[in-house]
Parts: C-alpha cells; sequence; structure tokens
C-alpha cells in the first residue's frame, strides 16, 4: 500500500513502511547516507542522512536520521536547512578523520563547503579508512556466511574475522563486503585465477565459455547449495549466458 | 517441604503464625551487611555477634540478624539494636563481647559506639535521634534495617505480599487505576509516568507480554537499586508481580549488571522463594494470574542500562540501542509487548495498592509524587543512601542529612543525575529536588546519585571525567557519540594539560552541539550535559585553564607544582623515602626540595608529610 | 582430540546443560558461567556455545567482546581493581589507577606478560563510603592511598615471586 507525504513540499508517494530516505532518493533528492543499503538492516551509523519531519497534527520539527525513520500518510519532510548542513557538516569532519582520503568523503565535502579537517586524522585505527558502518558485517551476514563480526564497542570497535583469525574462517571469498564498503578499504586482490581476500587465497571459477572469472569455487559452491542445486562445474558468467540464450531464441528449427 | 499457599486467606494466616511466634519484644540486632559494609569487615562483625549470642544468650529471645544496606554508610559496620531502635557505629569484632554484655543482656548503652553529632557534640542513641535519618522519610528503607534479606519469612511477618492479596482482589483494571492516580514517575532517570506505560503494555496487542526489572544501575556512585535488590529482593519481586498481574504479562526479567554478585544472589534466592510458596509460577494464591521470573546478568556496559540496549542483551545479542519510533510496550523484547522499570519503580508499587494513591500523591510534589532515595557520596560528612520526599531542597539533603563537606572545606557544586546530568552550584542549593525543577537548571534527578564536590574539586577534570566515561561505554554506533564524544575527551585533556585556548572551549562547544542533537540514544544525547553544565556554572574555572594556564582547584598536574613548605618541614626524610621519583632532596633534620623536572605529581610526598608541609599550587 | 581438549569440552557441555533451552537469551549468563569454569572465554567454548543457541560464531565472539566483563584471552593469576566511578574519583582514585600501573607497568584492563597479575578498573561497587577503594583478589581495601596501594600490591606478587 502507498503513503502520500510531503518531502521538500513537493508531494512524495512511496510504499507504507518503507524509509524516508528511499522515499526522498526515489522522488529525486540526493540525501547522503553511507552506511545504508537496501538489501540489509539500517543501523543509521554514518549520521549523514539527516532531515527535519514534522508529524500531523504536531508542530514541532525532529531533526532526525532518514534510513530509519519510516514513511507514514501526512509526514513533512526537509532534507535541506542550515540546521541539517551545520551537523551534517561536523559528522563529515568525524568521518573524515577515520577516512581523510575516501573519494565519497571528499566529495560530500566539496558539496557541503567543507574545506579544512578539525580533526586530526585517527591513530592506530584497526582498520585504515574504515568508518565502522558495518555495511560488510551486514551484507556477510544476510548473504548467511557470516564470516565477519563487529568486535569491541566505542571507538575501539572495529570489524573483522572473528576470534582475531588472521584467515577468516567462514568467508567464500564473494567479495561482497567490497561492493558495498564505502570507503574501499577492504583489501581484495585478483588474479586470472585467484583471489586474496580477509588473509585468505581463493581458487576463482572461471567462465566455460569466455574464460573470464566468474566468483570464487568457494562462492559458486556455497551459492549452488542453498539454492540446493548440484554444483556446477560448467559456470557461465552472465554476459555468456545472456549469448547462449539469446543464440538459442534466434537458431531456427527451435 | 514447604507447602504452596493455596490462596490470599493462607497467607494471612501464615502471617498471623509467624507474628505469633515472633515477639515483638524480642531482641534483634541488625548488622547491616549490605556492599559498602561488607567491604568494611562488617561479615567478621556479624559473625562474632552470631557466635556470642549462642554462647551467652542463645537461651534467650535474641536474635542476630544480618541485613541489607540500612543507608548511613559513614557509620559502618552498623548495628541497630530492636526494638529500642538504638544505632552502633563503626563496629569492630572486637567490640561485640561488651555489645553483648553490657547492651544486650544488660540494657546498657555503650557510648563510645554511638553517634555524636558533630555540631552539637550530643550523643545520638536511636534511628531517629541522628541527623542523617531524621531528616528522611525512609517509607522503602525502613525495612532494610528490619529484615534478613534472605528470609522471606521476615518480608511477610512485616506485612509483605499483603500488597499482592489486595491487587488480587482489586483486579487489574483497578490496580492500573491506582497506580496511575499515584502519580509515580519512573525513578530510573526519565521520569515516565509509570501508569501511563503500564496503561500502554496493557493495551498492546500480543498474548505473551514481558516485565523487566532495570537493575542494571550503571551510573557510577549510585547504589540505591543495589541496595534494595539486597537488603529487600521481596518488595521488588511483589511490585513486578502486582504489574503482571495489571499488564496481562506472564513472564518476566530481572537483569542485573555483574558487578553486584550479592544483589543477583538475593534476587536469585528471593525468586525461589516464591516459587516454592506459590508467589510465583501458576495460579498465583490460587488466582488466574500465572507468572515467573528470570535472573539475567549484565556482561559490563553502561548503555544496557538504556531499555532497548537491554532487551537487546537479554536476546543474546550486542547491547546497541535502537531507536524507538515504535514503543518497547508494543514491540520490544523478542518483538512483544515489554514494560520495563527501573528497581526503585518496580519497589514502590506495594505500597501504592496497599496505602493507595491518595496516601502516596500527598507526598512530594505535584508533579513528582512519593519519594526519591538519593546516593549521598563524594566531598559529605555522612556519605550513604537518602530516602526524602520530591521537593526537597539539595541543601536539606546536603547539609541537613548529608552534614556538610567535611574537613572545613567550602562547598562548591552537587552533581545529579549521573553521566547523563549536570553540576549545581552553591546558589542554587536552595533548589527543591523534583524531576521538572532539576531540568530546568541544567541537570536531571537521573537514577539518583547526588555527588558532592569541594573545593578541592576541579570541575574541568570533572567534565572530563564523565566525558571519558562516557566514550568508553559507548556501543559505537553512531559516528556522532562514538568519535564525536572521544574527540571531547580530548579536547578537555588540552585544557587540563595547558594546551587549551578559547577557540578549544568555541570547538568544545559546537561539537557538543552535534554530539546532542545527532546521537541515537540518550547515552549520546545527554552526554554533553556535564560539559554543558560546568560552562554554564563554572566558565571562570574553564578560562582560568586556557587563559592562565592555571587550575584554581590545584588537581590537573600539568598546571600545578608540588613544593615544600620551609616554615613547616623539619627534615624527616620521610617524602624522600617514599617517593617514587627520587625526586626529593634533603639532608636529615634540614629542609628537603622536590626536583620540578622529576617531580610526577603522584602526590605520594602529601600523603605521608605528618607536617602538612607540602604545597600543591 | 587430546585428552585436555576433550575434559575441556567436557566442561563446556556441562555449562551448556545447565541451560536446556537452546535459547539465545541465554548467551550472556552462559558466557558468565564459563568464564567463571575457565577465568576467560576460550575459543572452542564460544565455538560450542554459538552452536549449541543456534548462533553464529561472529556473533557470539562479538557479544563477548562488546562487553567489559568478558575476557576473550588467558587472565592473570591475581587481580587489582580500581573503583573509578565518580565518588572515588573526587575523593582520588585516578591516583591510584597511576599508582598501580606505575608499579606494574600493566595499563587497566590488561594482563602483565608473565600472567601474574591483571589491572583493572570499575566504575562504581557501591561501597562510596569508604573510597577510593581498591579490590585486590576480591578483597575490599577502603580509604586506599596510591602509597598504601603500592605495599599492597608489592606483598601480593611478591609472595608468588621468585626467592
Amino acid at each position: 500500500m502507498d503513503v502520500e507525504l510531503i518531502i521538500d513540499d513537493a508531494a512524495v508517494t512511496a510504499p507504507d513502511g518503507s524509509s524516508v530516505l528511499d522515499a526522498a532518493r526515489r522522488a529525486g533528492v540526493d540525501v547522503p547516507a553511507l552506511c545504508h543499503h537496501e538489501a540489509v538492516p539500517a543501523i543509521a551509523s554514518c549520521r549523514l542522512c539527516l532531515i527535519e519531519v514534522r508529524r500531523p497534527g504536531r508542530d514541532w520539527v525532529q531533526l532526525t536520521t532518514s534510513c530509519d525513520y519510516p514513511v507514514s500518510a501526512g509526514l513533512v519532510v526537509v532534507t535541506d536547512s542550515p540546521r541539517i548542513r551545520k551537523h551534517r557538516a561536523m559528522n563529515l569532519q568525524l568521518l573524515l578523520r577515520r577516512a581523510p582520503g575516501a573519494p565519497v568523503l571528499q566529495r560530500l565535502a566539496a558539496k557541503l563547503g567543507v574545506t579544512e579537517p578539525l580533526f586530526a586524522p585517527v591513530a592506530d585505527a584497526a582498520m585504515q579508512d574504515c568508518i565502522l558502518c558495518e555495511l560488510c558485517v551486514r551484507v556477510c551476514s544476510t548473504l548467511g556466511y557470516n564470516a565477519l563480526a563487529a568486535i569491541g564497542r566505542g571507538e575501539h570497535k572495529h570489524v573483522g574475522p572473528p576470534f582475531g583469525q588472521t584467515a577468516a574462517a567462514d568467508c567464500v571469498g564473494c567479495g561482497s563486503c567490497v561492493e558495498v564498503c564505502p570507503t574501499a578499504c577492504i583489501p581484495m586482490a585478483d588474479t586470472t585465477a585467484t583471489r586474496t581476500i580477509w588473509g585468505r587465497t581463493f581458487d576463482l571459477q572461471a567462465c566455460e565459455r569466455c574464460g573470464r572469472p566468474i566468483t570464487t569455487k568457494a562462492h559458486a559452491e556455497a551459492m549452488a547449495v542453498a539454492a540446493e542445486l548440484p554444483a556446477k562445474s560448467d559456470e557461465l558468467c552472465d554476459a555468456c549466458k545472456k549469448r547462449v540464450l539469446s543464440e538459442r531464441l534466434a537458431s531456427p528449427g527451435r | 517441604m514447604t507447602v504452596k499457599l493455596a490462596d490470599p486467606g493462607a497467607l494471612a494466616r501464615h502471617r498471623e503464625a509467624l507474628a505469633a511466634i515472633r515477639s515483638p519484644e524480642r531482641s534483634v540486632i541488625a548488622v547491616c551487611v549490605g556492599t559498602g559494609c561488607r567491604a568494611n569487615g562488617a561479615i567478621d562483625v556479624y559473625e562474632a555477634l552470631r557466635v556470642e549470642v549462642e554462647a551467652r544468650g542463645g537461651a534467650r529471645d535474641v536474635e542476630s540478624r544480618a541485613t541489607g544496606c540500612q543507608g548511613f554508610c559513614q557509620g559502618g559496620p552498623l548495628l541497630l539494636l530492636l526494638p529500642e531502635g538504638i544505632v552502633y557505629q563503626h563496629v569492630r569484632v572486637k567490640d561485640v563481647p561488651e555489645i553483648v554484655e553490657k547492651t544486650v543482656l544488660g540494657g546498657e548503652i555503650v557510648e563510645r559506639l554511638l553517634y555524636v553529632d558533630p555540631p552539637t557534640d550530643l550523643q545520638c542513641r536511636r534511628e531517629e535521634e541522628i541527623p542523617f535519618y531524621r531528616h528522611q522519610q525512609r517509607t522503602l528503607l525502613r525495612d532494610n534495617g528490619l529484615l534478613d534479606p534472605t528470609s522471606i519469612d521476615d518480608y511477610i511477618a512485616l506485612g509483605g505480599y499483603s500488597a499482592l492479596s489486595k491487587a488480587l482482589d482489586m483486579g487489574p483494571e483497578a490496580v492500573l487505576e491506582e497506580v496511575k492516580r499515584s502519580g509515580l514517575r519512573g525513578r530510573g532517570g526519565a521520569g515516565f509516568p509509570t501508569g501511563r506505560k503500564w496503561e500502554a503494555c496493557r493495551k498492546a496487542e500480543g498474548e505473551l507480554k514481558y516485565v523487566v526489572c532495570n537493575a542494571d544501575e550503571g551510573d557510577p556512585g549510585a547504589f540505591m537499586d543495589d541496595a534494595l535488590l539486597e537488603g529487600n529482593p521481596h518488595c521488588v519481586l511483589e511490585g513486578m508481580i502486582i504489574g503482571a498481574l495489571a499488564m496481562g504479562a506472564r513472564e518476566g526479567h530481572v537483569y542485573v549488571r555483574q558487578e553486584y554478585p550479592v544483589a543477583v544472589d538475593r534476587i536469585t534466592h528471593a525468586i525461589e522463594q516464591a516459587r516454592e510458596l506459590g508467589l510465583l509460577g501458576e495460579a498465583i494464591l490460587g488466582s488466574e494470574l500465572s507468572f515467573d521470573l528470570r535472573v539475567s546478568r549484565g556482561g559490563g556496559a553502561f548503555v544496557c542500562g538504556e531499555a532497548s540496549a537491554m532487551m537487546a542483551s537479554l536476546e543474546g545479542r550486542r547491547g546497541v540501542p535502537r531507536r524507538r519510533l515504535i514503543h518497547l510496550s508494543d514491540k520490544g523484547l523478542w518483538g512483544r509487548p515489554t514494560n520495563l522499570n527501573n528497581v526503585e519503580t518496580w519497589a514502590n508499587v506495594p505500597q501504592i495498592v496497599l496505602k493507595g494513591a491518595d496516601w502516596y500523591s500527598s507526598i512530594g510534589t505535584e508533579g513528582s509524587t512519593g519519594t526519591k532515595i538519593f546516593s549521598l557520596v563524594g566531598k559529605v560528612h555522612n556519605t550513604g543512601l537518602v530516602e526524602v520526599p520530591m521537593g526537597t531542597t539539595l541543601r536539606e539533603i546536603v547539609f541537613g542529612a548529608g552534614g556538610g563537606v567535611p574537613g572545613g572545606k567550602a562547598f562548591k557544586a552537587v552533581q545529579t543525575g549521573g553521566p547523563s546530568g549536570g553540576c549545581l552550584p552553591a546558589d542554587k542549593l536552595d533548589v527543591p529536588v523534583d524531576f521538572d525543577t532539576l531540568v530546568a537548571e541544567g541537570s536531571m534527578m537521573g537514577s539518583g546519585g547526588m555527588i558532592v564536590m569541594d573545593e578541592d574539586t576541579c570541575m574541568v577534570d570533572v567534565a572530563k571525567y564523565f566525558l571519558r566515561f562516557l566514550a568508553s561505554e559507548s556501543c559505537g554506533n553512531c559516528t556522532s557519540c562514538r568519535d564525536g564524544l572521544a574527540i571531547l575527551h580530548d579536547l578537555l585533556g588540552d585544557i587540563t594539560e595547558g594546551r587549551g585556548t578559547r577557540e578549544t572551549i568555541a570547538l568544545v562547544e559546537e561539537l557538543a552541539d552535534t554530539v546532542e542533537a545527532t546521537s541515537l540514544c540518550a547515552l549520546g544525547t545527554s552526554a554533553v550535559n556535564p560539559v554543558r553544565s560546568t560552562l554554564r556554572y563554572f566558565r571562570e574555572e574553564y578560562l582560568a585553564h586556557v587563559d592562565d594556564k592555571r587550575c584554581p582547584a590545584a588537581v590537573c598536574k600539568a598546571l600545578i607544582r608540588f613544593s615544600i613548605d620551609a616554615e613547616r618541614c623539619n627534615g624527616c626524610t620521610l617524602c624522600a623515602l617514599r617517593c617514587p621519583q627520587d625526586a626529593i632532596a634533603g639532608v636529615k633534620k634540614q629542609l628537603h626540595s622536590i626536583d620540578q623536572e622529576l617531580c610526577i605529581k603522584c602526590g605520594i610526598c602529601k600523603d605521608v608529610c605528618n607536617r602538612d608541609a607540602v604545597l600543591v599550587r | 582430540m587430546s585428552e585436555t581438549q576433550a575434559s575441556e569440552a567436557g566442561r563446556v557441555a556441562a555449562v551448556l546443560a545447565r541451560y536446556p533451552r537452546h535459547d539465545p537469551g541465554d548467551l550472556v549468563n552462559i558466557l558468565h558461567d564459563l568464564q567463571a569454569e575457565f577465568s576467560y572465554l576460550p575459543e572452542p567454548a564460544l565455538r560450542e556455545t554459538a552452536a549449541y543457541l543456534g548462533l553464529p560464531r561472529a556473533q557470539a565472539y562479538g557479544v563477548a567482546t562488546f562487553y567489559h566483563g568478558f575476557h576473550t584471552e588467558p587472565r592473570g593469576e591475581h587481580t587489582c581493581t580500581i573503583c573509578m566511578g565518580t565518588a572515588c574519583h573526587v575523593r582520588g582514585a585516578p591516583r591510584l589507577l597511576e599508582q598501580v600501573e606505575r608499579d606494574t607497568g600493566v595499563a587497566a584492563g590488561g594482563t602483565a606478560p608473565d600472567l601474574s597479575l591483571n589491572v583493572e578498573e570499575v566504575s562504581c561497587v557501591g561501597a562510596c563510603a569508604i573510597g577510593p577503594l581498591a579490590i585486590v583478589d576480591g578483597e575490599t581495601h577502603g580509604h586506599m592511598t596510591p602509597d598504601g596501594l603500592s605495599r599492597l600490591v608489592a606483598k601480593l606478587l611478591k609472595k608468588d615471586g621468585p626467592e
């Protein structure tokens, strides 16, 4: 069911229960949110996706995060204001301290007019450029591998394989964590035949048809098991699957 | 084998039977073995007493009883002799034979063990003569001195569980109405109207509902809940059972911080006893109410005092709070309707049911009814637990019950509300304490911790202390709290170590704004209160640190120096011998001197000097 | 599996058996019991607990490391805990912590390399009247001074030290 709400004076329709962040983005408003991914639960960690909301029938306005705020009928949302920019800029300064060179933070800094860092880069962080958004942990957990943990708390919180493993025992090398990491701080090295990530080296599965690597063999096996299919060794990459399918459709005497 | 009490009538008969064998004239020597006194050797005193009584008066009607915290911690180890109500303080094992001989058997007073009121030098024999007790209204704490917390019979004999009988008779709606009308507000810190919270849970959809007791008591310096759980666990239980009745809850948890092992033992034992008698479990006292409780321990995290973080902990997850757009009374523990209340809140419930909302709301102020237990600690004579009606002034608490600041030092501030609260200066001493007045002054009641500070306390150091605590307790979810508090602590470190400027203060204020405005939970949003309130009331102290590089209270090491007073030093060499850095030079019987290059300002020389010859400026 | 491993596994199983519901909500209580058994939380115990409760190992480890009451590394024989609650703070508790850190080289939260001593800080144990205080091997010592603490710790370590 859809509900109607106001975002920046414009009426917007969004599915009931979706987040104001998603509704705003779908309406074309660019609200920054580094720790957000539609496939995993929101934890509102980065504190950048600030909005101001007023509930219908109330007269007070609340400054709050939008990734974990559900839409509801009659909600009035403002995505830009001096107050939003001031606090977004300060939280950005805190993030810059952890990931001074990260392109996404640099771009946001330019947009907000943040030219000088307020704080010296953090010393002795467990993982350089990590902003502790836990996207890697949440994605790995959602996919069912649970190879990564959020460890410790407070400013010494960090992410990584549990038990201090230098090689992540439950990792299958799918690389999803790398894909979602906002600051690209997870090292992953691919050769034509192998992938090294989280201290492990995996064999890559090559496409039978074109020879390009698809994913790791461990990942392919895990997916096959999850789909309750026998593990196939004659895998095709997505591009080749499409080509084979279109060839079959186009061939005469089908 | 204990027989379950089949109905309220059976409970009443059990109580009568206990009264019949417990003569009101019998002598009871109540020894406080609460955590504070226990740490001071009270167990040995109790054991000695028990042995002595058995050897001498065992045949007579004399009972030695180990009680929970009686609240007068300054006088510990503490003895209360009933029925006379005589209080002996600072009791040692060697005093025990004399106490038994002279007082218990002979009816005479051992004068040197009496409390002496400093201003008047009057000896006080009985509790009600001692100013510490006289300034209190001990509705909740009184029974702590009267019962053995490991005995359910003691509790029942004092009238315990009669509120439950009455509640079962009244029915859930009437009980809820009574709690609503009483005006009871949550004692954990937020002060939310309890009746409204209960009603929301009662109305929530769902067959399985939970009640939870928040015994995480993380505010450092606050130990009211510990005293209640250690000293009178059944009154908390009774409150929870009545709550379960009113809200339709079937299961409950008592979440106790792991730093309170005695409290864990007491409440666990109390639950077992209650179950045995049929006061917990199926068909309580023969009624339709079925309710049972489990005890869960915390793992050591202040943030788990926050309701949603506590529930995460109870679900086997990291104690990370979640935002509450849906109330926990609708979707709390395991996604089910849950009512969470603080220990002291639950403890108030039996009396509200028994004596009625009109009685309860006649105590305190209009907006904050009832009494509140405060943990009065720090630079104060009478450190301990003080229970007063809401609306009592800070002055009456600190100087009346507390006896003021020791050592002739000047009062400087009182910190209320724990790490979420603020520091109030001397000109606020006449503020009547209730939920709303303290907020208006820039602090809050919090759970009841009240830390007294004097002229030797540096308020910048205090703000830094709270930031260190909160930064280490942050769950780490929010950038603003996790990193903001760490940086605020660093900035305050700059100020206390002589590197601060006016710009540092400006940055502190700016960053504090964002931490408060954009953190998800109350740990973050209220973390700025200590620094904000000290900047508000003690700004000149901050300015001394940044403008003059001076610490007026002579606390901040980088800004003070230790030296030896030529007038007082007698050259005894004690300081030089004890100095860990070998920084003190001097010949025997001649003036000693401290090498500033080597001195690390540890303060040992000042501690050991018998001539008070070490100057700190 | 070696004999030690087998006996350790047996001790873990005995603890888990006290919680027959396999309820994830029992995780923290179980960790307390395991730590009482082993003085810290060994990795095999955590793995076994996770399996027993049907939880990912990463979650069990994440929970164990979140709470300051749990230790995932072997602990020292003796423990010196300084209360750093507010009341003790204004009465000079930081000096006590500095003293023991200076004397032993072990920072708060740490363990001596030879596993002789743990140094800890705790925020309020509810004995504020006798603060500042140190708890040494479970025994509380009130009205502590840096000098007194120094001697107490020296005595504690000397009695196990080399002759």
